[in-house]
């Protein structure tokens, strides 16, 4: 994957462990990342950084198949805090700032604080290159 | 339950505050309204929800089932 580096050079971008995946109250764009919930109840806003989130470690377990994986344990925040639910994003754990890889769009919910909040097995989709 | 917006279970057709648990860009549903796939999926992806499940299939609704979801996470 093209990192930016000087013409005529090739560097591969690396990722830190574990991919997480944010909850978002706006829409995410290629441009820009949407607004990431806030810390409250059952979630822990990633800030950018390298905590928070929900972890994806172990939930990808299945071979790629047809060039594409995707989740195989559903994702689950209890105790959610009262947010619009509108799309997540898949982010790694890079400290200070994460390195976005992949965002989907969702119809908004109403999420009301206590509520839990469910992405279920194979809703998640990762296309290899 | 002030300052909670009713939502709609999509099992029940109840309108109501009671905590519900949202499938993105599928169904939101009381806590004891969820077919056998939904409920497999989600008490297997959380310990917590898997209790949450328990105690509203339990009985708890409401005020009680909320006190019991932030009872959980002290």
């Amino acid at each position: 994957m093209y990192n930016g580096a000087a013409s005529g050079t090739l560097t591969i971008a690396t990722y830190t462990a574990p991919l997480k995946v944010k909850f978002l109250s706006t829409v995410s764009t290629a441009g820009s990342a949407g607004t990431e919930w806030t810390t409250s109840g059952g979630y822990t806003q990633t800030a950018g950084g390298s905590t928070g989130g929900v972890s994806l470690s172990g939930n990808f377990s299945s071979a790629a198949s047809a060039a594409s994986k995707s989740n195989t344990a559903a994702v689950t925040v209890t105790n959610a805090p009262a947010q619009t639910w509108i799309g997540n994003e898949i982010v790694d754990s890079t400290a200070v700032t994460n390195k976005r890889m992949n965002w989907a769009t969702i119809t908004s919910k109403t999420v009301n604080a206590g509520d839990t909040c469910t992405i279920a097995i194979g809703s998640l989709v990762g296309t290899e290159a | 339950m002030t300052d909670r917006v009713p939502t709609t279970c999509d099992h029940c057709g109840q309108t109501d505050t009671h905590p519900k648990i949202h499938f993105g860009d599928g169904d939101t549903k009381h806590h004891d309204c969820l077919n056998f796939a939904e409920k497999t999926q989600v008490v297997e992806s959380s310990d917590v929800a898997a209790k949450i499940v328990a105690a509203c299939e339990g009985g708890k609704r409401g005020e009680k089932l909320l006190a019991h979801i932030e009872s959980l996470h002290k």
